[in-house]
C-alpha cells in the first residue's frame, strides 16, 4: 500500500482545520463577527481573522508533527 | 546620515553585490554537495515568500488606507492552501519529482498527452499575465527610489530599474541550465531577501506603534468605515479576492517554481505548511498600524503605497527609511528575478526549442548545441520580459494603485487552474478541454481586465470601454450582457473562469483522449498508487545509441550525459560501451532530459531521434492496460473471496443436510428393528410357549398359531414395505404406467375397502365425474395409494358420524383424486413430516402402523409421473389429493 493511506485520521483532522478555516473567514459566518467594538483598543473584526488565522497556523503546526511523528515510527522516511 | 540617489544606488549596487557573491557561493558549495542547511525546511520556507513582493511591502498598506481589511484576503488564501497542502501542493510536489517538471506550463502539458501546443498557450497567457506584475515591480522601485531620492523623470528610472534587474536576473539564473531547472544559489539569495523583507517591515511597524503611543493609541478616533472599507467588506469581492490568492500561490509560474520544482525534499512542504503563513501572519500584523498612521499623519494626496517609506523619512529616521527601501528593493528583485527564469524556462522550452527542433534537425541528426540555445533563449527571454514590463509600466501610465495591478496578473494565472486541479484529480479531463478552457478563459480576461486596465492605450480605445465596439452596449469590456454593476474585478473573474470551466469539462466530456493522455491522465491522478511504473516488455525500437549519447551531450552537458549513460549501461548488465536501446533506457532518458527541456520537448526530440515514439504505442495502451487491470484484478480477488466465503456457507449448508440425513437414517434403522421386534417377540414367545406347554388345550393352540401366522404376515408386509419403498427411493423400482381410466380405479378401490369402512360404520362417499379419467399411470400402484389413503381414513376417523369422499378432478392436464375426511386431518405442522417414514400422525397412536405407508404412496405417486400433497381447505381442515397427469397432456408434454 502506498503511504498516503497510513495516516487517514490526521488527514481527516486536516480536513476539519481547512474546512473551519473556509467556514469562519467566508462570508456568511464572518459577518457575524462585523462587530463594532474594541478588544484592546484593537476593533473587533481585526482581532477576530488574525485569531482565527493564528489557530489554522496552530492547528497545522500541531497536525504536520504528529504526521511527521508518525512517519518517523513506522520507520517511513519516504 | 542624508540620503541621496547616489547613495541609494551605491547601496543597491552593494546589497546585490552581496547577494551575488551568496549566489555564487551556494552554487559552488552545492555543486560538491555541500551546504546541507540549504536543503532546509526553512531555507524552502523563504523562497517560497517570494509570494510577498513590493505589492505586498508598499501596496498592502496602500490598500490598507484606501479598503480596509480587505488587504488580509490576499495572505488568507495562500494560508488556506497551505492549510490544506495534504491534498494539493503534496500532490503537485510528488508529480513535480516523479515527473521532472520543469514549469507549470511543462505540469500541464506533459498531463494532457505532452502536448506541445498546450504548453505554448500555458507560456503565452503566463507571460502575458505576468507582464503587469513586472510593472508593478519597476513602479514600486521606481517610485520608493523617488520618494528618497527626490521626484525625476520617473520613466527614466523605470528604464534603468529595469534594465538593472534584467542584468541581475541574467547574471543570476542563466549561469548553467541545471538539471531539473533546480538553483541553488538564486533559492539562497531569495532566501536572505525573504528575511530582509521581512524585517524591515516589522522593524517600520514597531516603530510606528512606538512612536504613535501604542495600538490603542492608533485606533482610538478612527471610523469604522476606514478600518471596513466601506460597508460590504464581506461581499464577494471578499469571496473572490480570497480565491484568486489561493490561486495564485499555485498557479502563479513563480510560485510553482519554488514550491514544485526547487523543492528538494517533499518534507519541507510540512514545515512550510505552517511557516509559510506564519511569515505572512508576520508580513500582515502591522498593515493596518502602518496605514491609519499614514492617513492621520501623512499630507493630503500622499501616496499610500508608499506610507513604510515615507513615515520614517518624515520622522527623520534615515537608516530606517534605508531599510525600508531595501526591504522593498528585495521584494521586488527577488519577485523579478524567479518570475523572469520561471517564464524564461516556459519560453525557451515551449516555444523556442520546438521551433528550434523543426529547422534543426533533417531526418535523423540532432545538429547544434542545445544548451547554448537553451541559455541564450532564456536570457533574450528574460530581457524581452522586463522589456514588456516596461511596456506595460509606460502604457498603463503607471497611475494604479499597486494592488489593483497585482490582481490582473492573479485572474490571468487563474485560467490555468481548472486545467490544473482537472489535470491532477480528473482522469476524464483530456487535451482538447484544457486547450479550449484556457483559451476562451484568456479571452475573456483579456478583454474584462488586462486591455481595460490600459485605460485606452491599447486595442480597447476610451469609447469602446465605455460604450462598447462599435456602440453595442451589451459588449462593453467591464459589463458583458449587460452585466452591470459589480465590480469589475469580480465581473472579470465570473466571465473567465466561469467560461473556462465550462469549455473545459464540456469538451473533456464531449471527446475522447488518446491513448498517450491516457497514460499520463492515469500517472498523474494515481500518483501515489504507485502502480503506473510497470514496465512493460521491449518491443524491438529502432534506435541509435549513439545519436541519443550525442543529443544528451548536448542537453546535459558532456559529463553528465556520460555518468547517465554508463549507469544506464551498468544496470543492463553491460559494463562497457553504450546502453541498449531498450524502451526503458528510452523512458529514462527521456525524464532525465525533461528535466532541462521540459517534458514535451524531450519527447519531441527522442521521437526524432529513435524515428518512432519512444514508447511504442500498443505500449502506451499496454501499461494504460496494465494498471487498469490491476484495479481488475483486486476488484476480481475481492469477488473470489466472496464466492469463496459463499461456498463456505453452501458446504456448510450442505454438511448441515448430511448430518441431519445421517441422523434420519440411524433412526430408521432404529424403527425398522423396533418395527421388526415387535412381530418377532410374540411369534417367539408364541412358538415357545407352544415348544415347550405340553398339556395346551386344541383351541389354545389353534390361537396360538393364528397369532403367529398374522404376526409373520405382518412382518412379511413390513418387510414388502421397506424393500418397496428403498426401491421407489433408489429409483430402481419399475412402475411401468400406461394410459388408464382413474375412474375405475377408483371405483375399485373404494369397492376394496368398503368391507372395512362398513365394519366401522363408516359411509364413503363418491363424488366422480362422468365417462372416464384418461390419467397415466399404473392401475395396481394407483389403487394400491388409494386403498392406503382410504383405510388410513377410516382407521383414523375419530368423528362420532364418521364420513369419507372421494373426489376426482381434471382440469384438462392434472387428474387429482382427494381423500376427504371428516376426522380432523393433519395440522399443518405434521403435513410438513408426514410423509416421512415412520412418521405417524397425531391421530396414530390408536392403531399401530408401520408409517411407511404414505412415504410409499408418494413415492409410487411421484414415479407415475404425479405427486402426493396435503391441502388445506379454508377452515383449516385438510384432505389428501394424489395428482396424475391427464394422458394427452403427457404426450402433449413430451412434444
Amino acid at each position: 500500500m502506498s503511504t498516503n493511506d497510513q495516516t487517514p485520521r490526521s488527514r481527516e483532522r486536516a480536513a476539519i482545520l481547512l474546512l473551519v478555516g473556509v467556514a469562519l473567514l467566508m462570508p456568511p459566518l464572518v459577518q457575524i463577527f462585523e462587530i463594532n467594538v474594541k478588544i484592546a483598543g484593537i476593533p473587533f473584526t481585526l482581532v477576530y481573522l488574525f485569531g482565527v488565522w493564528a489557530i489554522l497556523i496552530a492547528g497545522t503546526a500541531w497536525l504536520t508533527r504528529t504526521v511527521s511523528d508518525r512517519d518517523r515510527d513506522s520507520g517511513d522516511v519516504g | 546620515m542624508s540620503l541621496s540617489g547616489d547613495v541609494l544606488l551605491g547601496v543597491c549596487l552593494i546589497y546585490v553585490a552581496i547577494l551575488f557573491g551568496v549566489a555564487f557561493v551556494v552554487d559552488r558549495s552545492a555543486r560538491r554537495g555541500k551546504f546541507r542547511w540549504l536543503r532546509s525546511p526553512a531555507v524552502y520556507t523563504l523562497s517560497i515568500s517570494v509570494y510577498c513582493t513590493s505589492w505586498t511591502f508598499y501596496g498592502a498598506v496602500g490598500s490598507a488606507a484606501r479598503n480596509g481589511l480587505e488587504f488580509v484576503t490576499i495572505y488568507l488564501g495562500p494560508t488556506l492552501v497551505f492549510v490544506g497542502w495534504w491534498w494539493l501542493l503534496r500532490k503537485l510536489v510528488r508529480l513535480g519529482q516523479e515527473q521532472r517538471i520543469t514549469s507549470i506550463a511543462d505540469l500541464i502539458s506533459s498531463r494532457f498527452g505532452k502536448s506541445p501546443s498546450l504548453a505554448v498557450i500555458v507560456t503565452l497567457i503566463a507571460a502575458t499575465a505576468t507582464t503587469p506584475y513586472i510593472a508593478l515591480q519597476l513602479q514600486s522601485v521606481t517610485r520608493s527610489y523617488q520618494a528618497v531620492a527626490g521626484e525625476g523623470d520617473s520613466l527614466q528610472t523605470a528604464f534603468f530599474v529595469a534594465v538593472g534587474m534584467a542584468i541581475f536576473t541574467i547574471l543570476f539564473g542563466t549561469r548553467n541550465v541545471d538539471a531539473n531547472e533546480r538553483h541553488h544559489g538564486v533559492v539562497a539569495a531569495i532566501a536572505i531577501e525573504a528575511v530582509v523583507k521581512l524585517v524591515a517591515l516589522l522593524a517600520v511597524g514597531l516603530f510606528v506603534v512606538i512612536t504613535a503611543g501604542g495600538v490603542g493609541e492608533i485606533f482610538a478616533d478612527v471610523p469604522s468605515e476606514v478600518v471596513y472599507g466601506g460597508t460590504d467588506i464581506f461581499g464577494p469581492r471578499w469571496v473572490v479576492l480570497t480565491f484568486l490568492s489561493a490561486t495564485a500561490i499555485i498557479c502563479l509560474p513563480r510560485q510553482f517554481q519554488v514550491t514544485v520544482v526547487e523543492n528538494a525534499d517533499q518534507r519541507h512542504l510540512e514545515t512550510a505548511s505552517w511557516l509559510f503563513p506564519l511569515y505572512l501572519f508576520g508580513m500582515c500584523l502591522f498593515i493596518m498600524p502602518i496605514a491609519l498612521v499614514g492617513l492621520k499623519t501623512m499630507p493630503v494626496g500622499s501616496n499610500p503605497d508608499l506610507y513604510v517609506l515615507t513615515l520614517p523619512l518624515a520622522a527623520g529616521r534615515d537608516e530606517l527609511a534605508l531599510l525600508a527601501f531595501l526591504g522593498g528593493f528585495s521584494s521586488a528583485t527577488s519577485m523579478v528575478i524567479v518570475a523572469a527564469i520561471a517564464v524564461s524556462t516556459m519560453i525557451s522550452n515551449h516555444i523556442v526549442m520546438p521551433i528550434a527542433l523543426r529547422f534543426m534537425s533533417t531526418g535523423r541528426e540532432v545538429s547544434g548545441d542545445v544548451r547554448n540555445l537553451l541559455l541564450t533563449s532564456r536570457r533574450i527571454s528574460i530581457a524581452l520580459i522586463l522589456g514588456l514590463g516596461f511596456l506595460y509600466f509606460q502604457l498603463s501610465g503607471g497611475s494604479d494603485a499597486l494592488a489593483a495591478i497585482g490582481l490582473i496578473a492573479f485572474v490571468g494565472v487563474a485560467q490555468f487552474l481548472p486545467s490544473l486541479l482537472g489535470g491532477i484529480f480528473w482522469k476524464g479531463a483530456n487535451r482538447s478541454g484544457a486547450l479550449g478552457g484556457m483559451v476562451v478563459g484568456a479571452a475573456f480576461w483579456a478583454y474584462t481586465l488586462f486591455l481595460p486596465s490600459f485605460d485606452g492605450a491599447v486595442l480597447l480605445s476610451r469609447d469602446v470601454l465605455e460604450a462598447g465596439p462599435w456602440g453595442i452596449a451589451f459588449l462593453r469590456p467591464q459589463a458583458l450582457m449587460g452585466l452591470e454593476g459589480i465590480d469589475p474585478l469580480v465581473h472579470a473573474v465570473v466571465w473567465s473562469l466561469g467560461g473556462n470551466v465550462l469549455v473545459f469539462v464540456s469538451i473533456s466530456t464531449l471527446t475522447r483522449q488518446s491513448p498517450i493522455e491516457k497514460v499520463q491522465a492515469i500517472q498523474f491522478v494515481d500518483v501515489f498508487s504507485g502502480s503506473h511504473a510497470a514496465a512493460a516488455p521491449f518491443e524491438g525500437t529502432s534506435g541509435d545509441a549513439e545519436a541519443l549519447f550525442v543529443l544528451a551531450q548536448r542537453i546535459l552537458g558532456r559529463e553528465p550525459a556520460r555518468v547517465l549513460f554508463d549507469r544506464l549501461a551498468y544496470q543492463q548488465g553491460n559494463p562497457r560501451g553504450l546502453p541498449q536501446v531498450t524502451d526503458q533506457m528510452l523512458q529514462r532518458l527521456e525524464r532525465e532530459l525533461a528535466g532541462s527541456v521540459g517534458a514535451a520537448s524531450a519527447h519531441a526530440m527522442l521521437t526524432q531521434i529513435v524515428g518512432q515514439t519512444p514508447i511504442g504505442m500498443t505500449q502506451l495502451i499496454n501499461i494504460a492496460d496494465e494498471t487498469q487491470r490491476l484495479i481488475e484484478t483486486s476488484r476480481q480477488l475481492r469477488e473470489k473471496s466472496a464466492e469463496f466465503e459463499n461456498a463456505a456457507q453452501q458446504l456448510r449448508e450442505a454438511n448441515e443436510l448430511l448430518r441431519s440425513i445421517d441422523k434420519r437414517k440411524d433412526d430408521f434403522l432404529s424403527q425398522v428393528s423396533h418395527e421388526l421386534r415387535t412381530p418377532m417377540t410374540s411369534i417367539r414367545s408364541f412358538s415357545e410357549i407352544l415348544l415347550e406347554t405340553q398339556d395346551i388345550s386344541e383351541p389354545q393352540r389353534s390361537r396360538f398359531l393364528a397369532i403367529i401366522n398374522e404376526e409373520s404376515n405382518r412382518l412379511t408386509r413390513l418387510l414388502d414395505e421397506i424393500l418397496d419403498l428403498s426401491h421407489l427411493e433408489a429409483g430402481s423400482l419399475e412402475v411401468p404406467c400406461t394410459e388408464l381410466d382413474a375412474r375405475q380405479v377408483a371405483q375399485s378401490a373404494v369397492d376394496t375397502i368398503a368391507g372395512l369402512a362398513l365394519k366401522r360404520r363408516i359411509v364413503v362417499l363418491r363424488d366422480l365425474p362422468n365417462g372416464t379419467l384418461q390419467v397415466m399411470g399404473n392401475a395396481d400402484r394407483l389403487r394400491q395409494v388409494l386403498i392406503n389413503l382410504l383405510s388410513n381414513a377410516i382407521k383414523y376417523n375419530t368423528s362420532p358420524e364418521p364420513e369419507i369422499s372421494l373426489r376426482a378432478e381434471t382440469d384438462g392436464y392434472h387428474t387429482t383424486i382427494d381423500v376427504i375426511d371428516n376426522g380432523g386431518g393433519v395440522s399443518r405442522i405434521e403435513a410438513h413430516t408426514i410423509f416421512e417414514k415412520f412418521a405417524r400422525g397425531e391421530r396414530g397412536g390408536l392403531d399401530r402402523g408401520a408409517g411407511l405407508g404414505l412415504a410409499i404412496s408418494r413415492a409410487l405417486m411421484q414415479a407415475m409421473g404425479g405427486d402426493l400433497t396435503v391441502e388445506f381447505q379454508a377452515d383449516g381442515t385438510s384432505f389428501f389429493r394424489a395428482r396424475l397427469l391427464v394422458a394427452d397432456a403427457r404426450a402433449n408434454a413430451a412434444e
